[in-house]
């Protein structure tokens, strides 16, 4: 279990992991789901530091324990540091937002219109699912290879448009059929 | 997804209204910290639950407070994550806010972190390498209906349109870097209000 050994990456190797997250944690706009794509380019081909399949199991942790999707960021510090690393990356994620969030609650009163910020802001929603929906295709290319795949994806996709099922509950259905069709 | 239209043009007051009693951080520390036990589904579901629990049970806030701190909520970051931030800093100032934040992110990080260990632990014991096989597809469609959910409401026209498909060419034909896309996207958010102001009459 080296891995919880935080010291494993050693001290440097914390710094950078510091400074990777709250590079990302900067540019953190527009709600969590933005963080997937930008943990993907960062993590898996820009640095190199987890594979796609490691990332894909990520996002399915991060779905089935509470709290907000971006808690994602803590299972990939974890995977380059251990328990410290984990710590580290959701502090620094979540650090820039934080800062602001407090400077906008203390100036709150004293703010007298929002509409600059808020007619800036439009610009993020659309451009997001273009990123979400790129990194969708980056991880599933991969992953959708053949029928059984494919149809799996598809009954997972009506079962949350069409009847609202719990994504929690299609992750334990999927690894329940995985789990059979693999013996 | 969508930002609810709060009207923040007038509001006066500023720090902790004096007619409430004081929240103590031990108290903020408990509730934040059973807000982010039971906070699944992310994102808008949890803030309805901070909305039950910190306005309509305790009253720490009034409505309309908690609707311009949810609309701050939405410049960055997660928006759970934000609301909590304001309903801490409301009522204890940074302290609150620090307190607020870390006991609701405190649950789901522990977790996480367990599940991780184990994660990586048996990652390549053959049953849970084929189980997870199973849930590889499942997380594909989980990305694909949260891209659709967030679009409801705000594609209309041609220029979100225009920046979905400019943002997923870079992205995916490109590979741009993902945080220089953000940064450009600030850019021309900030340029294009700068424009559209030019053009109204005063």
């Amino acid at each position: 279990m080296s891995r919880s050994l935080a010291f494993g990456i050693g001290l440097g190797g914390l710094a950078q992991l510091g400074w990777v997250f709250l590079k990302v944690g900067f540019v953190f706009f527009g709600g969590g789901f933005l963080l997937i794509p930008l943990l993907h380019r960062e993590l898996i081909q820009n640095l190199h530091w987890m594979s796609q399949k490691e990332f894909v199991d990520g996002v399915a942790l991060s779905q089935l324990t509470p709290g907000p999707v971006a808690i994602l960021a803590t299972f990939c510090g974890f995977q380059r540091g251990g328990a410290v690393g984990a710590v580290l990356a959701t502090v620094c994620v979540f650090a820039p937002a934080f800062a602001l969030m407090c400077f906008l609650t203390h100036v709150y009163g004293r703010v007298r219109d929002l509409a600059p910020v808020r007619s800036a802001m439009q610009v993020f929603p659309p451009a997001i699912i273009g990123l979400l929906l790129a990194a969708a295709l980056d991880v599933g290319r991969p992953i959708l290879t053949g029928p059984v795949p494919v149809i799996m994806g598809l009954v997972s996709l009506i079962a949350m448009m069409r009847f609202n099922v719990n994504p929690a509950l299609l992750i334990l259905g999927g690894a329940l059929v995985g789990l059979f069709a693999g013996r | 997804m969508t930002a609810p239209k709060v009207e923040v043009a007038g509001v006066e007051t500023s720090g902790a209204p004096s007619d409430r009693p004081p929240v103590g951080l031990p108290e903020l520390a408990r509730v934040f910290f059973m807000i982010g036990l039971s906070g699944f589904g992310g994102g808008m579901a949890i803030v309805t639950l901070i909305q039950q629990e910190c306005v309509e049970r305790r009253r720490w806030l009034d409505g309309q407070e908690f609707a311009h701190g949810v609309a701050f909520g939405q410049f960055v970051g997660a928006f759970a994550v934000n609301t909590t931030t304001f309903v801490g800093y409301r009522a204890r100032g940074l302290a609150g806010a620090a307190v607020a934040a870390g006991a609701f992110l405190a649950p789901g990080v522990a977790l996480i972190i367990v599940l991780s260990a184990a994660y990586f632990h048996f990652q390549h014991v053959p049953a849970l390498k084929s189980a997870l096989a199973g849930i590889g597809p499942v997380v594909v469609a989980v990305l694909v209906v949260a891209s659709y959910r967030m679009g409801r409401g705000f594609m209309s026209g041609v220029e979100p349109w225009a920046l979905l498909v400019i943002a997923f060419a870079l992205a995916y034909a490109l590979s741009a870097p993902v945080i220089l896309i953000v940064v450009g996207l600030g850019v021309y958010g900030a340029g294009r209000y700068l424009v559209l102001r030019r053009g109204e009459p005063t």
